[in-house]
């Protein structure tokens, strides 16, 4: 009986050693990931985007004023732009003239700037954009004449418009 | 043919790569900029019949620096604003604006021939207050 023992345990120690189990492995290899970012601003405008100083009667007393909004969408975490305007159609400053009449424009950032969602590290985790309102608010001071060749049922120029472009520096 | 020599080679590529290092450290921080177009549009008003343009003036006869506001063609008198001494009485048109004046209504009486003057009181009207008195009248010319 005790030689049947040894002679059984030899035999599966044999076995053991023919029919090796199979171990799993792992190895690393580190590597580097890199992005170089460039921050943009895009105009993302929908609607009207029109300063309408609407119909301005010559030596009227009051100011005429209008204003639109403006919005861009920025990369995350860009801070508040600083602007300008198109020295085509007027000053950077924001001056221009329409139908020989003085107005100015004033760009200002609206408090309701919506903070984009970051990206997350999961599939399709692309975060949002910030997006920025831009009120640009104009004035067409009164008192003034205004300029209107001709008689003045026929006079050229009585409705005028050009195109101003606001630029944001970020 | 001769072969280059390694450390050449070496020096010219640690120079490239400081080169480099040296541009990257001291890339300007160049704002960026973007622009958005919208339109500014103005309609100088056109009146509906020819020769009413309006003109303005502070130096008439008898507008005792008021601003009158005349027709350009016809010289119609649309808006009289009195300043320094009168105050507007209505916005209507033909002039009329409040003279504010020291005349009693015993003064007035039997003697208005003597305050008349440039142009023709279309209209007047003697207002009584608690201790003072004013004329306010409508005047064309």
């Amino acid at each position: 009986m005790k030689k049947f023992l040894t002679s059984a345990v030899a035999a599966a120690a044999f076995l053991a050693a023919v029919a090796p189990v199979t171990h799993a492995a792992t190895v690393t290899s580190g590597f580097t990931v890199s992005v170089s970012l460039v921050a943009i601003c895009t105009a993302t405008n929908s609607g009207a985007t029109t300063v309408d100083f609407g119909t301005y009667t010559a030596f009227q007393t009051a100011d005429n004023t209008d204003s639109v909004d403006l919005t861009f969408q920025c990369t995350r975490g860009l801070t508040a732009p600083t602007f300008s305007f198109d020295a085509v159609n007027g000053s950077a400053t924001g001056h221009g003239v329409l139908a020989g009449l003085n107005y100015s424009l004033v760009a200002t950032n609206e408090a309701n700037t919506t903070t984009g969602n970051a990206a997350t590290a999961t599939a399709g985790g692309v975060g949002t954009a910030d997006v920025r309102t831009v009120r640009v608010s104009g004035t067409m001071a009164g008192g003034q004449a205004g300029t209107c060749t001709g008689t003045a049922t026929t006079c050229a120029a009585a409705t005028a418009s050009h195109t101003r472009t606001l630029t944001v520096t970020y | 043919m001769p072969s280059k020599s390694p450390m050449r080679g070496r020096a010219a590529c640690r120079a490239v790569a400081l080169a480099l290092w040296l541009g990257g450290w001291a890339l300007p921080g160049t704002a960026a900029q973007s622009g958005s177009a919208f339109t500014v549009t103005v309609t100088l008003n056109k009146p509906a019949a020819a020769g009413t343009g309006l003109c303005r003036s502070r130096t008439g006869a008898g507008t005792f620096g008021a601003t009158v506001t005349v027709v350009c063609g016809t010289g119609t008198v649309t808006g009289l604003e009195a300043t320094g001494h009168g105050m507007p009485w209505l916005p209507m048109h033909g002039g009329a604006y409040r003279f504010l004046t020291r005349i009693t209504s015993d003064e007035l009486s039997g003697t208005i021939d003597s305050y008349t003057g440039v142009g023709t009181s279309t209209s007047f009207r003697l207002i009584s207050a608690a201790g003072w008195e004013y004329v306010e009248m409508t005047v064309g010319w």
